[in-house]
């Protein structure tokens, strides 16, 4: 059971000229839980196969528990995963690493959290927070580099006049502010990839599009690649290259925004996409695709965790997990509507 | 400071009731926080009224006074919070000046709330079927436990709820279900106004519009008016028929959802709009809104806004805009206009 549902030829990355610098396959987290002989388990996340270029935006969208911070945290070695590879720069992290994240590794791949708040220490400056990493990580020759660097970098985020914020202590600052300073904090090792788990929606409405702005400003100006963790669809248009959806854990669709979007093709994106407010459409209007919460995870029946939700469900997907099949250029489904001998018809 | 009162007779009415009397009619109210740091004036000369069977929503972001505003209505604001100033009408009557005997009566019963975390207040040791019985016996006495109960299950099918979980406790439920139960309880006593600040923000878009959606049917049947909270102004316009913006306790721009949509005039309501990318439509570069809320111990003079405003001149830091009718029931709060 452990083929790779997804290679990086499904989504045509052959045709970017961009290097691969993170991919992923088959990644797996089960936590064991239930009693005292942790007998049952929660499957946070099943079989997870992506790759990230250069500059490049993936976002993961999905609902609550999902598994899109367990994506998150698997990859940023925060924990181990039950099986799957994680390659970065085409090493296999998880042999060349037995025991948590190297500090390469770490260097290479950083993360940003949701709560601006919880990831600051109250008692250090903003010039504490930016330095340690730079010590760290040696990214100055000189301490006399150390404050001007810090400076640069909190120019980099839009922190003006930098001095002034370096200064500062985090209940100094605004929530928005606080995040720009994780996002310099980040930038100070030179990451290849930044994984950032809902960065905005703690923020203040008004200033969430300037954080994603200076993201997007990042990727074209330092090439970073994001993995962007979000339940906001419309921000993941707004910001990503391409969206792969999670449902229960595992992967439903992956596209290029705009097709995902504008062309969805698994009945889960397109509830999902169906129950984002619309002030053009009012609410009576609207067609209900489907009802229902998300299944438990908890050793789930095999097969499609949609079909006690899916308005279009059949016999078969209630015992087998779909295939990934390529549906259009850079657009993939897993559902058994789409494809031959699936015991269905594409849509 | 006088400058910023709206005239009683200038409050923006219900567009479609005008010559009838409003169901809540909120007028000039003030409320101030009293901290040790020094006072916050929370809401300022906030006035807006609520038609029969009308969604008024009040948009602005987290900081902005609106669920003070909301609290203040059901008479719940605790110390440090005063109400400075102001009156709330309900059918004619003042909240302001209710006594406990009036406003036991006056909330579930007239008026009920549902807000943000309530899903997470429900009583862990009671089921919810012991919780909606128990808001229906505490003001209808005359209930019998088997009536009360009864009535509970049905309230639980209203909201959509499978009515043989009458006996859970709230652990079994979701999230989603959670808050489906707070309606409930909402909805117990029947009341001609429901309070809902931000009743989905915690959850997940597909079971917020499925509530919403019960919700709007619910409204329809039923025939109640909302005040309708959220920061979302998509899901605002969806839902409301007016829309108050807030913006730093003051309310700058209010006319119906879809003229707001359309056509913003107050520069806050166009950098909200400007603010949330679209799902649908051509892909611009958004811009937001530059800098952050203020600091309302020490709010900027003048026009709140000014410190972000790009159309900011002269005037603006020295004179407090008053809301004024710019278009046939579109009031905005800005020298521009
Ligand atoms: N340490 C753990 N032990 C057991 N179950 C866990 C653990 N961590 C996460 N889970 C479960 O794994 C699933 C996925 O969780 P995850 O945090 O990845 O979701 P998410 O998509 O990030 O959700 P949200 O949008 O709420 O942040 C959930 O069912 C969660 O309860
Ligand atoms: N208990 C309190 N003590 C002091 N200030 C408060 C308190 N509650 C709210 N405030 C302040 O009052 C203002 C309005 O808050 P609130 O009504 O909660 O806004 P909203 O619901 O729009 O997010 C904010 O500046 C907030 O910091
Ligand atoms: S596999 Fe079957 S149940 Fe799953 S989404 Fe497709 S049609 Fe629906
Ligand atoms: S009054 Fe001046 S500062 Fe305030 S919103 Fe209007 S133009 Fe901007
Ligand atoms: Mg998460
Ligand atoms: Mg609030």
């Amino acid at each position: 059971m452990t083929k790779t549902v997804l290679t990086a030829e499904q989504w045509q990355l052959a045709q970017s000229p961009d290097p691969v610098v993170l991919e992923v396959r088959n990644l797996t987290k089960h936590f064991p839980v239930g009693g005292m002989f942790r007998s049952k388990h929660v499957h946070a996340l099943t079989d997870v196969s992506f790759a990230i270029r250069r500059g490049e935006v993936l976002a993961v969208v999905g609902e609550s528990g999902s598994g899109k911070s367990t994506t998150a945290r698997l990859i940023a070695r925060l924990m181990e995963p039950t099986r799957g590879e994680i390659l970065f720069r085409g090493q296999n992290v998880l042999q060349t690493e037995k025991r948590g994240a190297s500090l390469s590794y770490r260097s290479g791949v950083q993360m940003i959290f949701q709560d601006p708040f919880g990831s600051m220490n109250p008692t250090h400056s903003v010039a504490h927070h930016i330095m340690r990493p730079l010590q760290i990580h040696h990214k100055v020759e000189r301490r006399s580099d150390l404050l001007p660097r810090v400076h640069e970098l909190l120019a980099t985020v839009g922190l003006n006049p930098p001095a002034d914020i370096a200064n500062k202590y985090p209940h100094e600052l605004s929530g928005g502010q606080r995040q720009r300073v994780a996002i310099a904090r980040a930038l100070a090792v030179d990451p290849e990839i930044v994984l950032a788990d809902e960065p905005i929606s703690m923020l203040d409405v008004s200033i969430r599009i300037g954080v994603l702005n200076l993201m997007a400003k990042l990727k074209k100006e330092i090439g970073i690649g994001y993995l962007y963790i979000t339940h906001d669809i419309a921000s993941a248009r707004y910001f990503a290259d391409r969206i792969m959806v999670l449902y229960a854990g595992q992967m439903m669709e992956g596209a290029d925004s705009d097709e995902l979007i504008g062309n969805p093709a698994h009945p889960y994106t397109k509830l999902l996409l169906s129950a984002v407010p619309n002030p053009e459409v009012a609410l009576g209007q609207r067609e209900v695709v489907a009802r229902g919460e998300p299944p438990s995870l908890i050793d789930p029946p095999p097969g499609c965790p949609f079909a006690a939700r899916c308005p279009q469900v059949m016999d078969v997907c209630r015992k087998v997990m779909p295939d990934v099949q390529t549906i259009a250029p850079n657009h993939w489904v897993r559902c058994h509507l789409y494809g031959e001998g699936s015991g269905g018809t594409a849509a | 400071m006088a400058s910023a009162t709206v005239p009683t007779s200038l409050s923006p009415q219900s567009s479609a009731s005008s010559a009838a009397e409003p169901l809540l009619d909120v007028q000039d109210l003030s409320v101030e926080y009293q901290t040790l740091r020094g006072p916050v004036q929370a809401v300022s000369h906030v006035s807006f009224s609520i038609g029969q069977g009308e969604v008024f929503g009040l948009a602005g972001e987290s900081g902005s006074g609106k669920s003070t505003i909301a609290h203040a209505i059901m008479r719940i604001l605790h110390s440090p919070a005063v109400i400075t100033g102001g009156n709330v009408l309900f059918d004619g009557d003042d909240v302001l000046e209710m006594d406990m005997d009036g406003l036991e009566a006056f909330r579930w019963r007239d008026v009920s709330m549902v807000f943000q975390s309530a899903m997470n207040a429900l009583n862990p040791v009671l089921t919810v079927g012991e919780q909606i019985a128990d808001v229906i016996q505490r003001h209808q006495p005359k209930t019998t436990k088997q009536q009360a109960k009864d009535r509970a299950a049905e309230l639980l099918d209203i909201v959509g709820i499978d009515r043989n979980r009458v006996d859970d406790y709230p652990h079994q439920l979701s999230g989603g279900m959670r808050q489906r139960v707070v309606i409930a309880v909402a909805l117990a006593l029947k009341p001609q106004l429901m309070i809902m600040d931000e009743p989905t923000t915690a959850l997940d878009v597909v079971v917020q519009k499925d509530i919403m959606q019960q919700i709007e049917y619910l409204k329809k049947e039923l025939g109640f008016s909302i005040l309708f909270i959220t920061h979302d102004l998509s899901l605002m316009v969806e839902f409301s028929d007016r829309i108050g913006v807030m913006y730093a306790g003051e309310i700058v721009e209010t006319t119906n959802a879809h003229e707001l949509f359309n056509k913003p005039l107050h520069p806050y309501t166009q950098g909200l709009m400007a603010s949330f990318p679209a799902l649908v439509g051509p892909k611009e570069t958004l811009t937001g809104i530059p800098g952050s809320p203020p600091n309302m111990l020490e709010p900027p003079s003048g026009c709140r806004f000014h410190p972000r405003c790009s159309k900011a001149f002269a005037p603006c830091p020295l004179q407090q805009p008053s809301l004024r009718e710019v278009e046939p029931g579109h009031f905005v709060a800005c020298h521009l206009y």
